[in-house]
């Protein structure tokens, strides 16, 4: 009978793991028996076994993380267009509908220009920080289609050259070289972007991106051609990323 | 990455000087006037003409140097046989507009001072001292009498 007993209450705490006194009541049964004292720590075991207490490091509502690496940037001075950009990232997915990021990278133009061989250089680092929003309706899908907005920022130095000004009227020549001149800028990106699952952890993604201006302190005897970060220096302009992301 | 864009060079690129031809008359009153006479200007130091042989101007537009601290222009009137000479002294500092490596480089000038030598011209007034791509009126040159 009490053998029955203790079997009762050891299911009862195998059904109501957290219930105290169904244990202790088993463990006061066992106790009076002391044929059957070898047998508890057996049962404390495997209550114990049956409770695994596990410690989640990362908070639930974060879905996903991923770092990221534009491939385009580098390829930009190759296809001609005048300047290079090395820029990498780092998201989280909060219940995979939100995901901020940061953007950070270094970028450099040695542009001359064609007709006139005037030159400007330039190389600083910038960094971008945003958040983008998942439009997929199956949000745990693997693709995504996301937009979200940037803010971007960038320090640098320039130098503007021009070797060949004459005064034809005037007759005179001189060549006109500002060095070493202290530049910056604030700029907002709104991007849009598509990305796939491309193998286990690997994914591949486009991004689409408009950006402008929102301050910029420059000389006042002139401009750089490229802001790091934001492009060929406009009153707008377009850029577009073409992302390697590592995922977990 | 970020597209390409478009080469988008200001078409005025040269800022210029922009003078206007008044009287005063014996009230004080200041009028525009038209110079019936041909007018040829130089550029004092060079061969350069800056204009030639112009008349029925109420304004004109001239070329500053890039680098001097001072511009001497000479104006040579002709009316018939007659032929004289007057001389504008421009002082002015000169600002370095880079604009992008595809475009070239244009001064700007800011104004210091205008005067003229004894002739025609009885006095200039600076109205808007800084020379760009505005096409606003710089200075007033004021003629003796109607030349």
């Amino acid at each position: 009978m009490k053998t029955l007993g203790f079997i009762l209450l050891l299911l009862l705490s195998f059904v109501a793991p957290h219930t105290i006194s169904a244990r202790c009541l088993a463990a006061d049964m066992l106790l009076s028996d002391s044929l059957l004292v070898a047998a508890i720590d057996s049962v404390d075991e495997t209550v114990t076994d049956s409770v695994p207490k596990k410690k989640r490091i990362i908070p639930s509502w974060i879905s996903s993380a991923d770092v990221r690496v534009d491939l385009c940037g580098p390829l930009m001075s190759v296809m001609g267009i005048g300047f290079t950009q090395y820029e990498v990232g780092a998201r989280v997915g909060i219940k995979n509908r939100y995901f901020p990021i940061v953007e950070f990278g270094v970028g450099s133009s040695d542009y001359v220009g064609e007709t006139t061989g005037k030159s400007n250089h330039v190389y600083a680092p910038f960094f971008r920080i945003g958040c983008d929003y998942n439009f997929t309706k199956n949000n745990k899908h693997d693709s995504r289609f996301t937009m979200g907005l940037r803010y971007g920022f960038s320090s640098y130095t320039y130098d503007l050259l021009d070797k060949y000004f004459v005064d034809a009227i005037w007759n005179d020549a001189h060549a006109i070289e500002l060095n070493h001149v202290n530049g910056r800028m604030h700029w907002i990106e709104a991007v849009t972007s598509a990305e796939t699952r491309l193998w286990h952890f690997l994914h591949l993604g486009w991004s689409v991106r408009y950006k402008f201006p929102v301050a910029q302190q420059s000389a006042t005897a002139g401009k750089p051609w490229y802001v790091p970060g934001f492009g060929i220096n406009d009153d707008s302009t377009w850029g577009a990323n073409f992302n390697l992301i590592f995922e977990i | 990455m970020t597209a390409c864009d478009s080469l988008e060079c200001p078409l005025n690129n040269v800022a210029l000087l922009r003078c206007g031809f008044y009287t005063v008359d014996e009230k004080g009153v200041e009028h525009a006037v038209v110079v019936q006479d041909t007018l040829t200007v130089t550029a004092s130091g060079t061969d350069s003409v800056l204009i030639n042989m112009q008349t029925k101007m109420k304004s004109i537009v001239l070329p500053m140097s890039s680098w001097r601290d001072i511009d001497t222009i000479v104006f040579n009137w002709n009316r018939d046989e007659l032929e004289w000479r007057d001389t504008l002294r421009i002082a002015k500092t000169n600002i370095v507009h880079f604009e992008t490596p595809d475009c070239p480089t244009v001064m700007f000038h800011h104004i210091s001072s205008a005067t003229a030598a004894p002739g025609t011209i009885d006095s200039v007034a600076i109205t808007n001292p800084t020379v760009n791509y505005e096409q606003n009126e710089n200075v007033r040159i004021y003629f003796v009498a109607a030349p």
